[in-house]
């Protein structure tokens, strides 16, 4: 049998080995959650980047547009967009790099 | 001149008249061997208990501030995805409405989004950014 203080040490080991899973449990829950999180964060950061291509031709095409037929309506589109279009001679577009405060 | 007789086998020792199995163990009450008590196993499996999860403890604390870094570090882009997306998004949805007024040019520019696979649904909501969670 075990004394009285052995008893108390393997008790506690016990006890602390019980605390520790837990927190392993509820940390383990918790890094899977912020694993999907990064990993969905950068799903959408990677697709958005393959839509800046599109998104600079879509610009580039309603600029030309608008210079060429001097059409006030596609102009008005790039506006809403925080986008000036000047008409002279060539289409000068001031598309805004995205994110760096455009609109 | 007085021999003396050896002493009768039963007065040297009773152990050697009894039988192996009934000998009495020298001191087996209120003894114990050292070495042969619970403490020792329990007090290892106790200390390895705590060792393992607490390495798994440590591995998960380093690996969380990993994750908070790279989330730190997707700020910015994310930001300027969901920029580029709702940019993208009100110039498509703004020419695909401009084109349903017939307009001439919003209409080639949504034909050649559509020849690209393109589709525009003016009426459809917006996409959603993955939920920001910290």
């Amino acid at each position: 049998m075990l004394n009285r203080t052995e008893f108390w040490i393997v008790t506690s080991l016990a006890a602390a080995s019980l605390l520790l899973m837990l927190t392993n449990m509820v940390m383990v829950a918790q890094h899977r959650k912020a694993q999907a999180e990064v990993s969905a964060r950068a799903q959408y950061i990677q697709q958005a980047a393959q839509l800046e291509p599109l998104y600079r031709e879509v610009v580039k095409a309603l600029a030309d547009l608008s210079v060429r037929n001097n059409d006030a309506a596609l102009r008005e589109v790039l506006a809403k967009q925080g986008i000036t279009v000047s008409g002279n001679p060539a289409p000068a577009t001031t598309a805004p790099a995205p994110g760096n405060g455009g609109k | 001149m007085e021999n003396p007789a050896p002493a009768p086998a039963s007065d040297t020792g009773t152990t050697a008249a009894a039988p192996a199995g009934s000998r009495p163990r020298h001191g087996a009450r209120g003894r114990r061997e050292p070495g042969h008590g619970p403490f020792l196993p329990l007090l290892l499996l106790g200390v390895a208990a705590i060792a393992w999860p607490a390495f798994q403890c440590y591995q998960l604390v380093n690996e969380k501030q990993a994750l908070a870094t790279v989330f730190g570090n997707q700020a910015k882009p994310f930001e300027d995805s969901g920029k580029l997306r709702s940019s993208l998004d009100g110039l498509i949805r703004e020419t695909a409405l401009l084109a349903g007024k017939g307009h001439a040019g919003a209409k080639l520019i949504v034909d050649e989004l559509a020849r690209r696979g393109v589709t525009v649904s003016p009426d459809a909501p917006p996409g959603e950014p993955p939920k920001a969670g910290k």
